[in-house]
């Protein structure tokens, strides 16, 4: 009777924990494509242009005329979140693209020769993983400048060797696999056991990593903004508006509450998302602790 | 155990030279004229007999590899030359900095592993129950959310709205060492609540995992209390993944310090790196970057040779 009541109530428990893991899964994702939709459709959005100043409104309140009040250029504070989540996201997506390619093909590449290839990329990746990343991220940015293409080709590249480490382990596990080896028994060529045998079934630790990493992209593109290091202005990026918004706080706090909203959403939203993603996709790691990082 | 440690400071020196040389390749992409301003002059005031002389003065004509090898010689003796701003070597100016980093560094350090794996200890031992979900998810939140951000809402709180600590300026240690502590309390805080996060993560995830071992089992059954079990038995041994996870963290933490002084003003190596930055002052940018760099590869090493001590499975392998 006692085990009949424990192991119910241990059936009700998981069906709770399952349950609890699609409602993380879908709030969070619902999250991150209403910001993709702002990003994507901000001219639409947008009241009015973000750079466009209105003289005499400086550091207004909620209006009929700005949804969200003003900052202290007199320029819309609702317009400029709007873009703001277009500078973010597209430097986050493709970033995050570069990362994911490049990690792949030299992922797969040196778990599928091993040896000396192996041992070069991997301890090359090795050696980058090894050094501070925002402080290498801004010594770069200083001497090539900051637009938003270099921002995108530097966050990228350094994010290569995350995404080969996670390739690598995975590839090496398929690798000794029966139906690649039957693949190569058959004649198969190299890059058809790569991109048909290796490649789709790596995709699942790929996603979750790529998730996580739209976060810390996200994290570091803002912090960069933040420190008036990101996308040059007039362009209107949170980490700006957080930092702008500091100054004028007591008189009118909106773009700062506002943008240091929007930051934390996302990157919350993203993590909770990465983490459901991986106990769905990658049921092993289930429960395991990654060390996700405010910085 | 000694040939693991001439491994590991060997690929350390590798490290070093690996960023050394990047500085040096950043500085050859920048156009002539950046290059020329590095010595502290103004090149677009020069004629072109004026430009090649100072090239010729400056090395700048000779060979990549004779260049790179000269700068490499002088990085490596702590000379990267006169800063634009300041005109003083640039080495005096960052070991100025150095200390006030290294506090801040020290004090989320002492704030956060305390704070940390107590929260680990408290939400593994009560695992499930409403403290572990409410403390847990707190943790969670304060570690991915940015420093900044964490930063600005408790000077918003703590400096502006409640008014217990100043929100800016600065006071030397040697001056007035008090208002120099009262000063440094909020951005340790800020740094530390991001470290204690991450501390809090892995020592609830590493006690759980030792509290399900079979010597946990042995020793409670044998009938030792409670607490001997959870802190000699478990707790020792949950500790050195935490150490490891949370000491590799220290180049992050470093990071964490560009933006936390930033925003609390705090006049250390991060302040100076991104206000050189901003000036395109960039034989302050080399110095910093090397010295915050090396700093960073020796305290990992230290990190690295000290959990081989406590553990002599990792220096064996």
């Amino acid at each position: 009777m006692a085990e009949a009541t424990e192991a119910s109530a241990r059936r009700g428990r998981a069906a709770h924990r399952r349950k609890w893991r699609s409602g993380r899964l879908l709030i969070s994702g619902a999250i991150i494509f209403f910001f993709a939709a702002i990003a994507i459709l901000a001219p639409l959005l947008a009241q009015y242009d973000p750079f466009r100043v209105f003289s005499g409104q400086v550091l207004k309140g909620p209006s009929a005329a700005h949804w969200l009040g003003t900052d202290g250029l007199g320029r819309s504070t609702a317009s400029r979140l709007v873009y703001g989540a277009r500078a973010s996201l597209q430097v986050a997506f493709f970033a995050v693209v570069i990362a994911a390619l490049g990690g792949t093909s030299l992922g797969i590449i040196s778990a599928y020769y091993g040896g000396l290839v192996d041992m070069i990329i991997m301890r090359a990746m090795d050696l980058i993983l090894c050094l501070p990343m925002m402080i290498l991220v801004i010594a770069v940015v200083a001497f090539m400048g900051n637009s938003i293409t270099n921002l995108i080709l530097v966050i990228g590249v350094l994010y290569i060797p995350g995404t080969a480490r996670i390739l690598y382990t995975t590839a090496l596990s398929i690798r000794q696999t029966q139906y690649v080896q039957a693949a190569q028994a058959v004649g198969a060529t190299v890059p058809r056991i790569m991109l048909r045998h290796i490649f789709p079934n790596a995709i699942a630790p790929l996603f979750v990593h790529i998730t996580l990493s739209l976060g810390f992209v996200i994290l570091t593109e803002t912090g960069l903004s933040f420190l008036g290091l990101g996308p040059p202005p007039p362009t209107a990026t949170w980490g700006r508006m957080i930092a702008e918004g500091r100054s004028y706080v007591h008189r009118q706090p909106l773009p700062l509450i506002l943008s240091m909203t929007a930051v934390s959403i996302v990157i919350l939203a993203l993590n909770v998302l990465g983490d459901a993603l991986r106990d769905i996709l990658d049921p092993r790691l289930r429960g395991s602790a990654t060390i996700k990082t405010g910085l | 155990m000694s040939n693991y440690i001439v491994k590991r400071i060997a690929v350390s020196l590798g490290l070093i030279w690996f960023v050394m040389s990047l500085i040096f390749f950043l500085v050859h992409s920048l156009p002539g004229d950046a290059i020329l301003a590095l010595g502290g002059d103004r090149p677009e005031s020069m004629s072109k007999e004026q430009r090649e002389f100072m090239l010729h003065e400056l090395g700048l004509d000779r060979p990549l590899y004779i260049q790179y090898m000269d700068w490499l010689g002088k990085a490596v003796q702590g000379d990267f030359g006169v800063s634009i701003s300041s005109k003083r070597p640039v080495l005096r100016d960052v070991l100025v900095c150095v200390p006030r980093t290294v506090e801040l560094a020290v004090g989320a350090l002492l704030i956060g592993f305390p704070l940390g794996i107590t929260a680990g200890v408290v939400t593994a031992l009560h695992r499930n129950s409403r403290a572990d979900v409410l403390i847990n998810g707190t943790f969670v939140m304060l570690g991915s959310l940015p420093v900044y951000i964490t930063g600005i809402v408790l000077l918003l709180v703590f400096g502006l709205y409640l008014g217990w600590v100043p929100t800016g300026g600065f006071v030397e240690l040697s001056e007035n060492w008090t208002a120099h502590l009262r000063l440094l309390i909020l951005p340790s805080l800020t740094l530390g609540l991001w470290l204690g996060a991450v501390a809090a993560r892995m020592t609830r995830h590493a006690m759980l995992e030792v509290l399900s071992q079979d010597y946990i089992r042995t020793a409670f059954s044998k009938g030792l209390a409670r607490r001997t079990v959870h802190f000699s038995h478990a707790l020792r041994n949950a500790l050195i993944p935490v150490v490891t996870a949370t000491g590799l963290q220290i180049g992050s933490l470093l990071g964490g310090a560009v933006l936390t002084e930033t925003v609390y003003t705090w006049p250390g190596l991060g302040s100076m790196f991104v206000s050189a930055v901003l000036q395109s002052n960039y034989p302050v940018i080399q110095g910093v970057v090397v010295i915050m760099v090396t700093a960073f590869v020796f305290t990992n090493l230290a990190v690295d040779l000290f959990i081989g001590c406590l553990d002599p499975r990792i220096s064996r392998r």
